[in-house]
């Protein structure tokens, strides 16, 4: 018995083919191709490196912040990416911690864990995780932790807008790069969201952490991609 | 990409060229993104053509690369999706309006697009591409074991996939067809 994908298989090999590019072509594409910039904390630390990044994101009161629990999790870089994921999942949920977990290692053998909570369990990460880097040495390890807040639920914001911006490619930027200092930190935050129409919002940064609030309606329209 | 490069590159790339541009387009959801991916992979690949040792192997390393690629672009994806938002209904009320070819294709990328990323590389390239499961393993870096698991869950999610266009269009009869 044919399975029930096979027509729609079918049909997606030849669609595939359409305006597919020859050799040439793409030699010609890859001429005009813009330079990849980003990830360049790692980038410039060729040795092994390790991030360790937090976001919490939540459409809840900021009293729901209030509970800080202890947890400890071990992570072991030399394992491959979804073992990580599995591993530290394990661990968090071991301690009746539900989080979505992703690592990612780059060629040259750094290492990128992302920790994130939505919702009102985002009090369980605030402040109480502690995470121990097996093979990676203790100066080449950073974390850095974003949590978000919206404490207007009927002031006219789109939450999953915001949530675009907050996990979009400019954050994860300016959540792995490097600034001199913490204004730094939360000027290059603050610019990320006035573009995405967010200019209200309030950042405070202290010691690489970074609280985003929103208790206002945005003042400004999104800028133009 | 310096000319020589580019030129002990297309040696090579020629002869499985459209072949591995496929592969890109269908495991990446579109043919946009796939030769976005492609574009990159074979950039990539001039970087690392040096470290290839037996360049009779260059068809399953330049698909090697492909799937490091996508995975990659899927890693950096995971920042935008691991909110639970509500998707655009690209699949569509029911069942039949996948009527025709662009939306029968359209409806097994939405399928594939359920997949695990190394479910869905496996899938494409034993079932879209013909390769036999050792040579999956080779182009994945894992055991053939491995594959085999990855295409047994796979077909899973593919089969619960097309299953849950099903009940919109079964489970409850009109009141037409209820009298006819």
């Amino acid at each position: 018995m044919a399975e029930p994908w096979t027509d729609d298989f079918a049909a997606l090999e030849t669609r595939s083919r359409h305006g597919l590019r020859s050799l040439d072509a793409t030699r010609a594409s890859l001429s005009n191709r813009p330079q990849e910039t980003q990830m360049r904390f790692f980038k410039s630390h060729p040795a092994l490196s390790a991030l360790l990044a937090f976001l919490i994101l939540g459409a809840v009161s900021g009293a729901a912040y209030a509970v800080v629990r202890e947890v400890w999790v071990t992570v072991d870089a030399d394992q491959s990416p979804d073992q990580i994921e599995h591993d530290v999942t394990d661990q968090l949920q071991q301690q009746g911690v539900a989080a979505t977990v992703h690592a990612d290692k780059e060629d040259n053998g750094n290492l990128r864990v992302l920790i994130a909570q939505t919702g009102s369990g985002s009090a369980d990460l605030e402040s109480g995780l502690h995470v121990e880097v097996k093979n990676r040495p203790a100066g080449e390890q950073r974390r850095r932790s974003m949590r978000f807040e919206l404490k207007c639920t009927d002031c006219g914001i789109d939450p999953s807008a915001l949530a675009d911006t907050m996990s979009g490619p400019d954050m994860q930027a300016v959540l792995t790069g490097e600034f001199a200092n913490d204004d730094d930190l939360a000027a290059a935050v603050k610019k990320v969201l006035a573009a995405h129409g967010f200019a209200n919002a309030k950042i405070t940064v202290t010691d690489g952490d970074i609280l985003v609030t929103v208790d206002s309606a945005p003042t400004a329209s999104p800028a133009a991609p | 990409m310096n000319d020589l490069a580019w030129n002990e590159l297309s040696l090579l790339l020629g002869p499985i060229h459209d072949d591995v541009q496929l592969f890109a387009r269908r495991i990446a959801g579109s043919n946009a993104e796939g030769d976005d991916v492609f574009q990159e992979a074979v950039l990539r690949a001039a970087r690392k053509l040096p470290s290839l040792r037996d360049r009779g192997k260059f068809r399953a390393w330049m698909s090697s690369v492909v799937v490091s690629v996508h995975r990659s672009r899927c890693r950096r994806a995971f920042w935008s999706r691991f909110l639970s938002r509500e998707d655009a209904d690209v699949v569509g009320d029911d069942g039949a309006s996948w009527a025709d070819e662009r939306a029968s294709a359209r409806r097994a990328s939405a399928a594939l697009a359920t997949l695990r990323p190394p479910e869905r590389e496996a899938i494409v390239l034993f079932e879209l591409h013909g390769y036999a499961i050792e040579e999956i393993a080779e182009i994945q870096r894992s055991s053939q074991s491995a594959v085999k698991s990855r295409l047994v869950r796979g077909r899973d999610r593919l089969r619960a996939f097309y299953h849950s266009l099903e009940p919109r269009s079964q489970a409850v009869p009109t009141e037409e067809v209820c009298r006819g």
